[in-house]
């Protein structure tokens, strides 16, 4: 199984404390460890991450640095940059569900690479364009 | 010697490609998934994150990620 994972499943990774979703990313991610699935990563998703732990969890970068360098080096293949079409996709996707650009490429990309996108937003799981992680 | 047919050959390939992998990168990761061999860059990750988790209150994860997404977003 080939995964996309967005920024709130790797975030709920590193956050122990009142995180729902903390023990299903564990989870996934020791998935990973034993090569039961693949792990894709969307280049939006590095900086997502890197937004979130410096400017709203406000740690130092370097612990951004850090989490980033290994969520690059444990997914599957190098950050996923869209095609054209998947752009067109996310822009169609955007329109339709109400959603940002942001979430919308998450499911385009995951749509058109026939992956499957796992999140912790309500956005997108409303949509029913992605897959809560205790799923996995 | 190994054989391989030709089918599966370019099939190996297309996978490779697909993950930016050189044939022997691919044939290398499928071996280690037949044994059954955990990954050590996964567990070294691991590691990493159990010493480092972000302890204390504050936004979930998708909370914070939403209040990024959003952050730009104007009425009209």
């Amino acid at each position: 199984m080939k995964l996309l994972l967005d920024s709130s499943v790797w975030l709920a990774w590193m956050k122990a404390d009142d995180e729902p979703n903390h023990a299903a990313a564990r989870h996934i991610v020791d998935r990973r460890l034993k090569r039961e699935v693949e792990m894709r990563i969307l280049d939006l998703t590095l900086y997502e991450i890197g937004n979130v732990i410096v400017r709203a969890w406000r740690w130092p970068c370097e612990m951004a640095d850090s989490f980033v360098a290994r969520v690059t080096e444990i997914s599957n293949g190098p950050p996923l940059v869209p095609t054209a079409s998947e752009r067109r996709g996310a822009h169609a996707l955007a329109e339709s569900h109400g959603l940002s650009v942001y979430d919308a490429t998450y499911a385009a990309v995951a749509r058109e690479r026939r992956l499957t996108l796992v999140s912790g937003d309500k956005a997108l799981l409303r949509a029913g364009l992605a897959t809560v992680p205790a799923e996995l | 010697m190994v054989s391989i047919p030709d089918d599966l050959l370019s099939r190996i390939d297309a996978g490779a490609a697909e993950r930016g992998e050189s044939r022997s990168a691919f044939l290398q990761e499928a071996a280690r998934i037949r044994l059954g061999e955990p990954d050590p860059v996964v567990q070294e990750a691991i590691e990493w994150v159990e010493r480092h988790q972000i302890r204390g209150k504050g936004p979930t994860a998708a909370e914070a990620v939403r209040r990024d997404r959003d952050r730009d977003r104007i009425g009209r």
